[in-house]
């Protein structure tokens, strides 16, 4: 076995092992997503149902944890609304919760009384018996009822710092984050194709310069096949991208995107370049002309979906526009383990067709000419 | 007991989020790029099967 010459084909085959059984198994930390009411008007007792994906009391997180408050079986002490602008919260006088689901009834007293406290979003927070936090920011609104103006307040005026930096201790579980659910996971699969269509048709329009500087066939044959193996990928990430969209942001094709529309057109720009190719029939001529296409086109497929969607106010995709990026605030550490090899992975694999596709093509030219 | 539009709402939001855990998506999603590449590798071999019967 020649290592040397067979690396890249290690590195996909390993690479996208781990990747997909990693990110297909390992667990999405416990979140909050959902409650009722989300809207609640001052006044009285009242009675607040928190939903809570993968809650850390359900029994199924007990395995092996023989006591309360030890290993991954923590309970609920304390739900706590924080409000941001007037520092401080309220409290609840009592908690139910069942090991069978992870929904907890929280019934609190909320009476504003004549504390001055504004109309405004609180954030929620669940304290565990092992003193973390779930939290779940600017998640309920609440007004002052319009009995409760005097009287005694329920408001504890006081910053809870604890649960304001209950920073996240390193463990070995993806994000929960609203919305994004369990197909945070398609991270490793669908950002990559897009990693990989890129990889391949920079690597396209390096040998198409090295074709115009040298001349030599083989490197035009080559650029060809990674264009089209490029494209492969483009198209897995449009579909993949659609269903993502679709169960997110609940549409297929949110055409508001401009990072949608650039690859439409970017695509499209591939697409002519392989009907470019088909029609010139010379092969010298045709290597000349989709090197020269291909040199030309690549910047510009760049400029429309990297550099054109980040200059744009409104696109849905990280990194562009408003929405945040990759950088070290945004992309959890745990996702970091998988989301790097499954760039590489992939980049490895598609350029292991692309390969496969060129020598097929060489084949094919020598017997064409013997 | 009679519920107000806001709160079959509440309760609807909750009980869907309940659900959907999205999870199927990331399946729909591997599954696509498994068949979107097997595809593309079918037609390599059709490919190679054409350079075999003319040599």
């Amino acid at each position: 076995m020649n290592w040397k010459k067979h690396w890249y084909k290690w590195v996909a085959a390993l690479f996208l092992l781990y990747v997909v059984l990693g990110g297909l198994f390992l667990p999405l930390k416990p979140g909050i997503t959902g409650l009722s009411p989300v809207k609640i008007t001052s006044g009285g007792s009242q009675s607040l149902k928190i939903n809570v994906y993968n809650a850390p009391w359900l029994k199924e997180n007990a395995f092996n944890d023989k006591e309360i408050g030890q290993g991954n079986y923590q309970i609920p002490t304390k739900v706590m609304l924080v409000s941001k602008g007037t520092k401080g919260r309220f409290q609840t006088t009592a908690i139910k919760f069942s090991g069978d689901h992870g929904q907890l009834l929280a019934s609190m007293n909320l009476n504003m009384g004549s504390s001055k406290v504004s109309n405004e979003y609180y954030s929620v927070f669940i304290e565990l018996s092992n003193g973390k936090y779930l939290g779940l920011p600017e998640a309920i609104y609440m007004e002052r009822g319009a009995n409760d103006t005097a009287g005694k307040s329920n408001f504890i005026a006081e910053e809870n710092t604890q649960a304001r930096d209950d920073r996240e201790i390193f463990e070995m579980s993806f994000p929960n984050r609203m919305v994004l659910n369990e197909s945070v996971r398609n991270l490793f699969y669908h950002v990559p194709m897009w990693f990989a269509m890129l990889a391949l048709l920079g690597m396209a329009c390096w040998y198409a310069i090295k074709y115009l500087r040298f001349g030599q066939m083989e490197d035009d044959m080559f650029a060809d096949s990674l264009v089209r193996v490029g494209i492969l990928a483009g198209i897995l990430g449009c579909i993949t991208g659609a269903t993502w969209a679709r169960v997110t942001w609940q549409s297929w094709w949110p055409a508001a995107d401009p990072k949608l529309n650039g690859v439409a057109i970017g695509m499209t720009m591939y697409f002519a370049y392989l009907l470019l190719r088909s029609t010139l029939t010379d092969p010298y001529q045709r290597a000349r002309i989709t090197a020269v296409y291909s040199v030309f086109i690549f910047p510009i497929f760049i400029a429309l979906i990297l550099i054109m969607p980040k200059l744009s106010p409104n696109s849905l995709h990280p990194g562009s526009g408003g929405t945040v990026g990759f950088n070290k605030y945004d992309l959890d550490s745990t996702m970091r383990l998988f989301f790097y090899p499954a760039v590489i992975g992939w980049i490895a694999l598609y350029y292991w067709i692309a390969n496969l596709r060129y020598r097929i093509a060489t084949l094919k030219e020598k017997e064409l000419n013997a | 007991m009679k519920q107000t539009i806001t709160e079959q709402f509440d309760a609807n939001a909750a009980e869907l989020l309940a659900k959907h855990n999205l999870m199927n998506a990331v399946y729909a999603v591997l599954a696509i790029i498994f068949v979107g590449i097997l595809l593309y590798l079918v037609r390599l071999d059709r490919k190679v099967s054409k350079i075999e019967k003319q040599s």
